[in-house]
C-alpha cells in the first residue's frame, strides 16, 4: 500500500506563552515540533506498512527548517521525506495549503491512502485534510480513533465523536485524518541515526505545478486580522484552612453568599 | 643412573612446558578475537603503574590484609629463583649455580619470604574457609591452588633440609628454615638422607610441573594476566573513561557491545586478570541491596565462562565473528561441531548476563576504583547498555519517558524549559544574555533549576557568590541537560545531541570558567565535554566556597547563632571516586560554628552510592533493598543531626530515605554545606 502522510511542523505550545504587555505570542526560542495527531497519523500509516508492507512518505510545507520534522517521522519508520518549500506558499490559509499540498501528492504518484492529523495545534482549524480530499477529489474520513481492517479496496474505521465513535467502511483511495488515539512510538535511536542521515526531498512550486494564483496568500480566501489573548472573565480564590472541616465551612460559606446554596 | 634421571626430568619437563604454552596460546588466540585497542601509548607511565601496581602492590596495601598478596607474590617470585639451583643441582650434584645457588643471603632472603608465604596462606585459608567473608568464594579451585602453594614450598623445605642434614653447605648456612628442617632430620642416615632428599626432589618437581600446567587452565591464569592487565590499565582519568562513539561513522551497523568479542581485548583480559579477591562486590551497592548484579561474578564468571567457551568454538571454527557462520556452513559441520556452534548463537544479553544485572550498576566506580588488577567494570555496562538502547531499542520503559522529556523540554523531569529560570526570578542573577563577559558561568543544571530542594542549594549558591562579589552569570532558558544520565543509560546519540547543543551555546558565548552545584553536570562539562570541543575550566561550588573564604572574599560572620549539630558526611560518588574532591565539602562543614562532622564507616574511596547514578535516578528500583534507604541506615548509626551531601541526585535519595527510615521525631536534616555558608552571611 502507498501511504502519504501530510505533517506540519508547529511551535510547541505547551511552551508558549503570551507577552503580559504586547498580548502576543512569544515564539522566541521556542522549540519546533511535529504536530501531534499528525505523529498519530504516521503511526498509523507506519503500522499498515509494517502489517501489509508498502511504503510511506511523509510530506510537509513549510521553510527548510521544517526538514527536522520530517526526519523524526522518518526515525518513527517512514521511508522518503519530501518537503516542498517555496517563497510562493507563505501567508496560505488552509485553502492555499490543501491546494499546494494536493499539489504535491498529485506528483508524488497515485497513493492509496492519505492519512492527516485531526488538526494542527497552532491554527486548530481542522480544515487541510478535508481541504487535500476535496483537492483530489477523493472520500474522506476525519477524527479516526482506530483502524480496524485494511483491505486493498476499503478500510473500516472508527470515527470519535464526543461520548462515542461510529464505525465507517471507507473506499480506498482516501484521505484519513486522524485524532490522538494511536499513539505514536517513540523513534529508536538506530532510527533516528538513520532518520539523520536520509536525505529529504525539497520541491518548489514548480516542481510540483502548482499555479502561482492559487498558493500562499494569492491563493487564500482567509486572512488572519488579529490574535489576542482572551479577556479573562472570572477570578479565582484559593480557601485556606487548618483542617477540611474548616474548609468545608468556609466553602459552604462562599456558597451561601453568592446565593448558590 | 644419572642419564635415566635426566631423561625422565626432561620428558616432564618437556610434556608441561608444551601443556603449559597450548593452554597459554589458546588463551591469546581467544583474545585477539576481541576489537581492537591501542592501550601501547605512554610506555613510561605504564611502566610506572606496572611497578606500583605489580610489583608494590600499591592497589592490594589500600587494604591491610592486602600485605598477604604482597608476601604471597614476592615470596613466589624468590621461590621460583630459587628453583634455578634447586633443578640444577638435582640433575647435577657437582654444579654450583652462582650467585643464586651460592650466595647465603639469597637463601636467607628466601627462606623468610618462603615462611611468610607458608604463614599468609594458613591465614588465607582460615580467611575463607573459616571466617568465610561473603566476598571469597570457597571453590575447588582455590583450595587446590592452596595446596599447590604449599605442597612446593614445604616439598623445597624437605629436600633442600635432607641435603642440608647430608651435607652442611655454607650456602644454606643462613637459611633458618633448611637448618631446622635439617635438625627433624637428626639420627637418619646417609643413605637414608640422600634417598629421602631424592624422593622429595622428584615430588617437588612433579607439584611444580603440574602447578605450572594448572595456572593457564584455571582462575590462577590470574597470575600471568594480572601484570599485564596493570600494564595496559586505562591512563584517562576516572571522569574522562567513557569513549565518544563516531555517529558519523556510516560503517557503523552495530552500535554498544551485544557479543563478547565486540568487546576490546584489553576489557576481554579484565577477565582474566580478575583474581577474584571480591573487593568490587564488597563495594558495590547493587549487589549489597540484592541485585542481581555482583561485579565479579560479571567478570571472573558471567563473561570469562561465556568469553572461553564461545571464543574456543570460534577459534576451532576459525571464524571472526559468530555471525559469520551462515546456515550452510552450519550444516557441513560435523555434530559435535554443530552442537558446538549453538554456543554462538547464544546472546551475551538475555542468555549470558541478564537485563536486571546490567540495569543494576549505578556506575559508581566502587568495583573498578578498588579493584587491585585495575580492571574497569564501568565502561563494560554501558557499551552493553548501549547496544540494547540504541541497536536493539530495548531498555526499561521509565527510561523512554526520561528520554522523550529531554527531548522536548531538555530536562528530565519534563518540566517546562521556559521555567529552567523560575528558580531565581527574585534573586537578581543576571544572565548571559544580558550580562557582558561575566568571569563564571553558573551552571545550574535540571536538578538546581526544577527540583524544589536542589533549587534552595542554587538559592545559597547564588546568594553565596554575589555576597563574594564574584562575576557570574546564568543560562537560564538557554541552558540544557548536560546529558550525564543518557549517556549512562547508554544512549549516547541523545548525549551527543545535548552535549553539542550545550557546547555551541557555551563557546557562542565565549565560556571560559564555570561553575556547578550538581556533581553529575560537573564531570560531565569538565571531563567529557572536551571529546566534542568544549573545554571548560569546570569548578564545584563547594571547591569554589573554599578559595573565596581563603582568599578572603568570603567574610563569614562566625558568630552566628547556629543550632549545634552533629552532621554525618555522605561522599557522592561523582565527586569523590570521580574526581577524588574529598576535602572541600568537609571543609566547609567544619568551618560552620556548632557543626561536629562524623564519617560514617563507608566513605571517600569506599564511600556507598545513593543509587541514583547511572541513570538509575529515573528507573524504577523493584528489586532487593533500596540503595538510599541502606545508605541512610549507615548514617543514621552514627545518630547524627543531618547528614551532609553535595549532590542533587544524593540529597533526594538520602531525603527519601530518611523519611522512610528516620525516627520523624528526630527530624533529621539532608544539608548541602553551601546552604550552611549562606546562613552565615
Amino acid at each position: 500500500m502507498e501511504i502519504v502522510v501530510c505533517i506540519k511542523q508547529v511551535p510547541d505550545t505547551t511552551e508558549v506563552k503570551i507577552d503580559p504587555v504586547k498580548n502576543t505570542l512569544i515564539r522566541d526560542g521556542v522549540p519546533s515540533i511535529v504536530n501531534p495527531t499528525d505523529e498519530c497519523a504516521a503511526e498509523a500509516a507506519i503500522r499498515i506498512k509494517e502489517q501489509y508492507g508498502g511504503k510511506v512518505t511523509v510530506l510537509a510545507m513549510g521553510p527548510p527548517m521544517a526538514a527536522t520534522a520530517l526526519r523524526k517521522c522518518l526515525a518513527m519508520g517512514a521511508d522518503e521525506a519530501i518537503l516542498i518549500s517555496d517563497f510562493a506558499f507563505a501567508g496560505a490559509d488552509t485553502w492555499a495549503t490543501s491546494y499546494s499540498l494536493a499539489k504535491a501528492i498529485e506528483h508524488v504518484g497515485k497513493p492509496d491512502l492519505i492519512f492527516c492529523g485531526k488538526q494542527a495545534i497552532d491554527g486548530d482549524t481542522g480544515q487541510v485534510g478535508p481541504g487535500i480530499a476535496e483537492h483530489l477529489g477523493l472520500s474522506q474520513t476525519t477524527y479516526v480513533q482506530k483502524i480496524r481492517e485494511v483491505h486493498p479496496d476499503y478500510l473500516v474505521v472508527e470515527r470519535a465523536f464526543e461520548g462515542g465513535f461510529e464505525v465507517i467502511k471507507v473506499k480506498l483511495p482516501a484521505v484519513i485524518t486522524v485524532d490522538k488515539n494511536i499513539e505514536p512510538r517513540y523513534p529508536s535511536v538506530k532510527g533516528s541515526i538513520k532518520a539523520s542521515r536520509t536525505g529529504i526531498t525539497t520541491w518548489n512550486a514548480k516542481d510540483i505545478k502548482a499555479s502561482p494564483e492559487k498558493t500562499g496568500l494569492n491563493g487564500s480566501t482567509t486572512q488572519v486580522a488579529q490574535v489576542f489573548n482572551p479577556e479573562v472573565k472570572f477570578t479565582s480564590e484559593m480557601l485556606k484552612g487548618k483542617n477540611e472541616e474548616e474548609l468545608c465551612d468556609l466553602l459552604i460559606g462562599k456558597f451561601k453568599e453568592r446565593e448558590i446554596l | 643412573m644419572l642419564s635415566l634421571k635426566l631423561i625422565i626430568f626432561l620428558i616432564i619437563a618437556i610434556l608441561s612446558v608444551s601443556a603449559f604454552v597450548y593452554a597459554l596460546n589458546k588463551k591469546i588466540r581467544i583474545l585477539t578475537l576481541g576489537a581492537k585497542e591501542d592501550r601501547f601509548d605512554h610506555p613510561g607511565e605504564r611502566f610506572k603503574n606496572f611497578v606500583v601496581n605489580v610489583l608494590l602492590q600499591g592497589k592490594l596495601l589500600k587494604e591491610y590484609y592486602g600485605v598477604i598478596h604482597l608476601f604471597i607474590f614476592w615470596g613466589f617470585i624468590f621461590i621460583c629463583l630459587g628453583e634455578i639451583p634447586f633443578m640444577i643441582e638435582g640433575l647435577f650434584p657437582s654444579v654450583h649455580v652462582p650467585f643464586l645457588g651460592t650466595n647465603p643471603y639469597f637463601f636467607l632472603v628466601k627462606d623468610i619470604l618462603a615462611t611468610l608465604v607458608f604463614i599468609g596462606l594458613i591465614i588465607g585459608v582460615i580467611r575463607r574457609w573459616i571466617v568465610k567473608p561473603k566476598r571469597l568464594y570457597r571453590t575447588p579451585e582455590a583450595a587446590i591452588i592452596v595446596i599447590l602453594i604449599l605442597a612446593v614450598i614445604i616439598t623445597d623445605w624437605l629436600t633442600v633440609g635432607a641435603k642440608v642434614a647430608l651435607n652442611a653447605d655454607p650456602a644454606y648456612s643462613l637459611a633458618f628454615v633448611y637448618n631446622l628442617f635439617a635438625g627433624l632430620y637428626q639420627g637418619y642416615s646417609p643413605e637414608t638422607l640422600g634417598a629421602v632428599s631424592e624422593i622429595f626432589w622428584w615430588i617437588h618437581v612433579l607439584i611444580l610441573f603440574g602447578f605450572l600446567v594448572y595456572i593457564p587452565n584455571s582462575k590462577h591464569l590470574h597470575l600471568l594476566a594480572t601484570p599485564f592487565n596493570s600494564y595496559f590499565a586505562t591512563l584517562k582519568p576516572a571522569g574522562t573513561q567513557i569513549t565518544a562513539m563516531d555517529l558519523e561513522d556510516k560503517t557503523l551497523t552495530e552500535y554498544g557491545v551485544g557479543k563478547i568479542e565486540n568487546f576490546t581485548w584489553k576489557q576481554l583480559l579484565d577477565s582474566f586478570a580478575c583474581g577474584e579477591c571480591g573487593r568490587c562486590m564488597d563495594n558495590c551497592p547493587a549487589n549489597i541491596s540484592g541485585k542481581p548484579l555482583n561485579p565479579k561474578q560479571l567478570l571472573s564468571r558471567t563473561l570469562k565462562d561465556h568469553l572461553l567457551e564461545k571464543g574456543a568454538v570460534m577459534n576451532r571454527l576459525d571464524i571472526k565473528h559468530a555471525e559469520d557462520l551462515s546456515a550452510e556452513d552450519l550444516a557441513k559441520l560435523s555434530r559435535t561441531d554443530r552442537e558446538a556452534a549453538q554456543t554462538l548463537r547464544k546472546e551475551l544479553i538475555g542468555d549470558i548476563f541478564t537485563r536486571d544485572e546490567l540495569w543494576a550498576c549505578t556506575t559508581c566506580r566502587a568495583c573498578q576504583t578498588n579493584c587491585p588488577v585495575s580492571n574497569e567494570h564501568v565502561n563494560k555496562i554501558i557499551d552493553m547498555r548501549r547496544y540494547e538502547v540504541m541497536n536493539e531499542n530495548n531498555y526499561p520503559e521509565e527510561l523512554q519517558l526520561a528520554f522523550r522529556n529531554l527531548e522536548s523540554k531538555f530536562n528530565p523531569w519534563g518540566i517546562s524549559w521556559s521555567d529552567r529560570a523560575a528558580w531565581a526570578k527574585d534573586l537578581d542573577v543576571k544572565t548571559m544574555k544580558t550580562a557582558e563577559n561575566p568571569e563564571y558561568l553558573f551552571w545550574v543544571g535540571c536538578a538546581g533549576s526544577f527540583d524544589n530542594r536542589a533549587k534552595k542549594v542554587s538559592a545559597a549558591t547564588a546568594k553565596i557568590l554575589k555576597a563574594a562579589g564574584v562575576d557570574f552569570a546564568i543560562l537560564g532558558k538557554e541552558e540544557k541537560c548536560c546529558g550525564d544520565f543518557v549517556r549512562r543509560a547508554g544512549n549516547e546519540y541523545l548525549f551527543q545531541l545535548m552535549a553539542k547543543e550545550n557546547i555551541g551555546i557555551l563557546n557562542n558565548y565565549k565560556v571560559k570558567k564555570i561553575i556547578t552545584n550538581c556533581p553529575h553536570c560537573f564531570n560531565t562539562l569538565k571531563n567529557e565535554y572536551p571529546q566534542f570541543g568544549g573545554n571548560f575550566e569546570v569548578i564545584h561550588h563547594t571547591q569554589l566556597i573554599n578559595q573565596l573564604i581563603k582568599e578572603g572574599k568570603l567574610k563569614l560572620n562566625k558568630n552566628v547563632q547556629l543550632p549545634e549539630q552533629k552532621i554525618v558526611y555522605h561522599d557522592s560518588c561523582y565527586l569523590g571516586r570521580y574526581q577524588q574532591e574529598f576535602d572541600a565539602p568537609r571543609a566547609l562543614f567544619k568551618m560552620v560554628p556548632g557543626v561536629q562532622l562524623m564519617e560514617m564507616d563507608r566513605n571517600r574511596d569506599k564511600s556507598f552510592c545513593c543509587g541514583a547514578g547511572g541513570s538509575r535516578m529515573w528507573m524504577e528500583e523493584n528489586i532487593g533493598d533500596r540503595i538510599n534507604n541502606l545508605r541512610v541506615e549507615q548514617a543514621l548509626a552514627k545518630e547524627p543531626q543531618a547528614i551532609g551531601a553535595n549532590c542533587p541526585y544524593c540529597i533526594t535519595m538520602l531525603e527519601d530515605g530518611v523519611k522512610d527510615k528516620a525516627n520523624p521525631e528526630q527530624n533529621v536534616l539532608v544539608l548541602d554545606p553551601a546552604e550552611l555558608i549562606a546562613k552565615m552571611i
